[in-house]
């Protein structure tokens, strides 16, 4: 469905602070491939993700997408970033977030229903974001995953404030999307049950790999 | 894509009306103040009144930058929109757009009330709006430059007044100067084409300046 890449980080290393948070760290990811990253609170998940997004610049090394030139160019159009903070907004309805988001992305007649429907939501669509629980919100940016046809999902913690159904039910989407020809890149702290190729990348502090 | 975020900003605006109505409130309420700190002498509140219009405008102006970039930061709306391939630039010009519809054009529609209020001379009172209206532009998109680089800080308030009012005084100066020369009858068009000019050059340049800004303070 998506058409074959390959995302290379070669010997990127981070300093925040007087911190140095990791180095020599190399990995790839393709088509079809799930990468997870695992590492201790404070290990550097999140700011490897900030880099991998072009928000943080790295103190050394760089990123590459083949078969494509620019990888930053590659990456806003092929990407669906979900961190900590999912921008989400609360004076908005469940339908108009994602249509926002939708419009800016440009897809072609989304189909909002079908989509809050499978993550829970049915009856929800013209209510607040304010009105629902910090799960439901959740879901809501998770539903975009479902609406956006991008080949590469970032998601920086998933399963926080997903119950037990939820948190399968996402296992489950992300094994779809490797299915389909695209990549997940992953964080989590609960264990990720997936029926997939799963490339694991340990943060565990200074000069790991 | 300027549309969808203007539209979003304009549904935004529209479910928090109170923010709307708080710099207009600000605006009026300090106006009137002044007749009673200062002196309700008719001659002396028109000589009073250029710069208080001004500075008032300029400050409810202040008042309102905060929320409009501190909100979208907080749930991580910023970030989600530049990931989704919006430039950093285009961003901030709609913010200081919206900044200006939403706040500086209900200031620019009642300045001639307060002029009046304020015993300005008739010939003043156009000017009032006229300059304000070439003014604020500029105020706006200078504001979002300093929104942009501390909207990343916990505590930005204080250093975003060091950076921005600095910026805004040749403003404030050219404005004022430009009331004052109206109500006295002379032709103020020197001081409006300043203003003019002000406007254009931030708006050529400064979504540039504070898109850069933008995407450091993410980076935090």
């Amino acid at each position: 469905m998506y058409s074959r890449f390959t995302i290379t980080a070669q010997d990127l290393a981070l300093i925040r602070g007087d911190r140095l948070l990791f180095k020599h760290c190399n990995f790839t990811v393709s088509s079809g491939q799930v990468l997870y990253i695992k590492g201790a609170n404070g290990a550097g998940k999140t700011s490897l993700l900030n880099t991998l997004t072009g928000f943080i610049e790295p103190d050394n090394g760089a990123f590459s997408v083949s078969p494509e030139n620019h990888f930053h160019t590659w990456l806003t159009r092929n990407t669906l970033y979900l961190g900590h903070h999912t921008g989400i907004k609360s004076a908005l309805t469940v339908t108009e977030n994602l249509a926002f988001y939708a419009h800016l992305r440009g897809v072609t007649k989304p189909d909002f229903t079908s989509a809050i429907a499978a993550v829970g939501l049915a009856g929800f669509d013209e209510q607040l974001a304010a009105h629902l629980s910090q799960g439901q919100k959740r879901r809501i940016a998770l539903a975009r995953l479902l609406i956006e046809p991008v080949a590469l999902w970032i998601l920086d913690e998933p399963l926080v404030a997903l119950d037990v159904d939820g948190q399968a039910w996402l296992c489950g989407l992300i094994e779809q999307q490797v299915n389909n020809g695209g990549a997940v890149i992953v964080t989590s702290h609960q264990p990720l049950t997936l029926n997939c190729t799963v490339s694991e990348l340990e943060l565990a502090g200074v000069g790991n790999v | 894509m300027f549309r969808v975020l203007l539209l979003r900003e304009i549904r935004l605006m529209a479910r928090r009306k109170s923010e709307l109505v708080n710099p207009l409130m600000f605006f009026l309420i300090v106006a009137m103040l002044f007749p009673f700190g200062v002196s309700p002498e008719p001659t002396i509140l028109a000589q009073l009144a250029p710069g208080v219009i001004w500075v008032c405008a300029l400050l409810a102006l202040m008042l309102s930058l905060d929320g409009f970039y501190r909100d979208d930061f907080d749930d991580g709306s910023l970030r989600q929109m530049v990931m989704s391939g919006v430039a950093p630039a285009l961003i901030v010009l709609t913010k200081a757009v919206a900044n200006w519809l939403f706040t500086a054009l209900p200031l620019i529609i009642v300045s001639p009330l307060i002029g009046v209020m304020l015993n300005l001379h008739p010939s003043g009172i156009a000017a009032v709006a006229l300059t304000l209206l070439l003014g604020t532009p500029a105020m706006c998109l200078i504001a979002a430059i300093g929104m942009s680089l501390t909207v990343g800080l916990r505590r930005g308030g204080i250093l975003l007044a060091l950076l921005v009012l600095p910026l805004y005084i040749p403003i404030l100066i050219f404005g004022a100067m430009g009331v004052n020369a109206a109500a006295m009858g002379q032709s103020y068009s020197g001081q409006l084409l300043f203003l003019a000019a002000m406007s254009v050059f931030t708006v050529s340049l400064a979504p540039w300046a504070a898109g850069a800004a933008l995407k450091v303070s993410l980076g935090e």
